[in-house]
């Protein structure tokens, strides 16, 4: 027998994880099914890698997935094992070295990890995500960015934004200055944090017209007039590609009639160094964190030989979920209308009578109750709408 | 209708003074520092709503979202690391964050381990780690000057304002860290989700502040 505080260790998840009982797990796999029905109108094709992956292929090169926070396992031969932290990376590794040149237009659903509660996220988390591999240009940008904005749609929120930026700017303006590694990093973080008393404070060694960019940098966010904002602060053809890249999206976007879910922020410089061009962000009034992320990431498959242009993005199917709950726009399971009892040895007429009745579309269930007192207790502990009971001469309602 | 956007403020000084500049800047919100047991609070407008946490929290609710902007020490964020944006140093509530011990403390000696008293658990394991040093920390959560005193520890890491009370105990100084100040904070997407409200009252405070400055 088994006691005290093994008993209580036996009843308890592991922190940060978490079960889906019956009513949200069918409103999310609701939301599953209307992403990537999304994902497959606009024909992608669906993938799935595993959840385990080799340690190294997290390691080094420009994943930069910070390694304390992946979800470590040992192999049974002393191998380090890895649960996926994210699915770009193996889907990087699949489209290398098993999927024919050309472009590949890919989407997935499935669950990520981390050590660590990451910003807010449970330690497992669905994600649903698309990726355009192989392709590049203004144009292929354009497209994910529409589809980012129909995804969206698909699951039923309404009030967001996909926020855009491009990392070449903030590189660009680096590069003018002839930055080094060490203090980009710092840059990096003090922008991403809209840190303008660390900039000051960092300013004392720093050129005067530098900080002058870099301190307008954490404000450069709103409409169409901050793109104007940046061209005027161009210094190099990298800065000025990087605004005319956002330019012809908008553009592109307009053209589609879209235009009113898309605003700037040329601040998102890029914590996860293996993005290289345009970043976005989906936000939604409702949650205080991004629900959708991407953006275009051209060296990530360097790190497989092979040089392969990439955009995607992926979305928290769990955030989504906040947002829809709190906005009371969640679906939810159907009701049981009809539960069906019987007499002993009338199974056959009484499954005969339910098959009948969700031939019609009525929700129904057979009842294990022998007796009506018990049928009746059935039928509310489910909630059901009716109950009828089966007997050899004729059918009672109860 | 515009979205009310919502305040995470700690009770105290820096009520007091975040209060005194979101007057200047048009919110009509003294009577929140009306002692009350209330924790919810509204503004005159109904624009804003203010809701009263320990200080240490201020950083976790605005990062999850739940209030849009905060006032918080830099100490604090340094130790709570949110995913926040931190957006001007308000200038109030000055102090730093130092070791602190008796006089004749060697910091230098490569010993195996010294050990440090603190609430700042993280910003002195960042700190040393830096350095390359290895030290045993002790986190305690108040009179963190006991720890030299009574042989917890060999030195504290904490805030110092006027120094008074580690003159009162023998302690003094040994290494300043940082200078800290309070700062506004936001959540990530509330600064865009709602910047027709947020935007320009972020402006406002900081046209305040640097008028202050000069």
């Amino acid at each position: 027998m088994h006691t005290g505080r093994f008993m209580i260790k036996k009843f308890k998840l592991p922190k940060g994880i978490q079960d889906y009982l019956p009513d949200d797990c069918y409103s999310k796999r609701i939301i599953e099914g209307k992403i990537m029905n999304c994902f497959k109108y606009y024909g992608f094709k669906e993938i799935e890698s595993p959840v385990l992956e080799r340690y190294e292929l997290f390691d080094g090169g420009v994943g930069n997935v910070e390694l304390n926070k992946l979800f470590k396992v040992a192999d049974i031969d002393g191998d380090l094992l890895v649960l996926r932290p994210d699915i770009t990376m193996p889907i990087s590794r699949i489209v290398c070295t098993k999927l024919d040149d050309g472009c590949q237009k890919l989407c997935y659903l499935g669950n990520s990890f981390s050590a660590i509660e990451n910003e807010g996220r449970l330690r497992e988390f669905t994600q649903a995500g698309i990726e355009i591999m192989g392709a590049e240009g203004d144009d292929v940008d354009v497209e994910v960015v529409m589809l980012a904005i129909k995804s969206l749609l698909s699951m039923g929120l309404e009030d967001f934004q996909i926020e855009l930026g491009n990392v070449a700017f903030f590189e660009g303006l680096l590069q003018a200055f002839e930055i080094g590694e060490e203090d980009s990093e710092i840059l990096v973080n003090s922008i991403e944090s809209k840190n303008g008393i660390k900039l000051y404070s960092l300013s004392k060694d720093m050129n005067q017209k530098l900080l002058e960019s870099l301190s307008k940098l954490p404000m450069l966010f709103g409409g169409e007039e901050v793109l104007k904002e940046a061209e005027k602060m161009c210094l190099n053809d990298k800065m000025l590609r990087a605004v005319q890249n956002l330019e012809k999206v908008y553009n592109g976007i307009k053209l589609l009639g879209y235009e009113k879910y898309i605003c700037f922020d040329l601040s998102i410089v890029g914590k996860m160094r293996y993005y290289s061009g345009m970043v976005m962000r989906g936000i939604v009034k409702g949650i205080g964190r991004p629900v959708l992320s991407g953006g275009r990431y051209d060296g990530l498959c360097d790190a497989f030989g092979k040089h392969t242009p990439a955009v995607g993005f992926a979305v928290s199917i769990g955030y989504v979920m906040s947002v829809l709950r709190k906005y009371g726009l969640l679906e939810q399971s159907p009701k049981v209308q009809l539960i069906v009892g019987y007499q002993p040895d009338m199974m056959k007429k009484a499954e005969d009578y339910v098959d009948k009745m969700r031939s019609q579309g009525i929700n129904a269930v057979c009842s294990f109750a022998t007796d009506i007192h018990n049928l009746k207790i059935n039928k509310e502990v489910i909630g059901a709408e009716k109950a009828v009971y089966i007997t050899q001469k004729d059918m009672v309602e109860c | 209708m515009k979205d009310k956007v919502t305040f995470a403020l700690a009770k105290g000084r820096l009520a007091e003074k975040s209060v005194d500049i979101l007057e200047k800047c048009g919110v009509d919100c003294r009577h929140i520092l009306e002692p009350s047991r209330k924790l919810v609070m509204m503004d005159k407008s109904g624009k804003y709503e203010f809701i009263f946490v320990k200080p240490s929290d201020v950083p976790i609710y605005v990062e999850h979202g739940v209030a849009d902007i905060g006032v918080v020490g830099k100490d604090t964020l340094l130790e709570e690391d949110r995913d926040v944006y931190e957006l001007i140093d308000l200038g109030f509530a000055k102090c730093r964050l130092c070791l602190a011990g008796y006089k004749d403390t060697d910091l230098s000696k490569p010993k195996n381990s010294l050990r440090v008293a603190t609430k700042y658990v993280n910003v002195a394991k960042d700190y040393f780690d830096a350095k390359g040093q290895n030290v045993e920390i002790i986190p305690l959560h108040g009179s963190i000057e006991l720890g030299p005193i009574v042989g917890l520890s060999d030195i504290i890491l904490d805030i110092v304002e006027s120094g008074k009370t580690l003159q009162e105990n023998n302690l003094c100084v040994l290494e300043e860290i940082v200078h800290c100040s309070a700062r506004l904070i936001t959540n990530k997407v509330s600064l865009k989700t709602k910047a027709e409200t947020i935007k320009p009252l972020v402006n406002k405070i900081d046209a305040i502040i640097k008028s202050q400055n000069q």
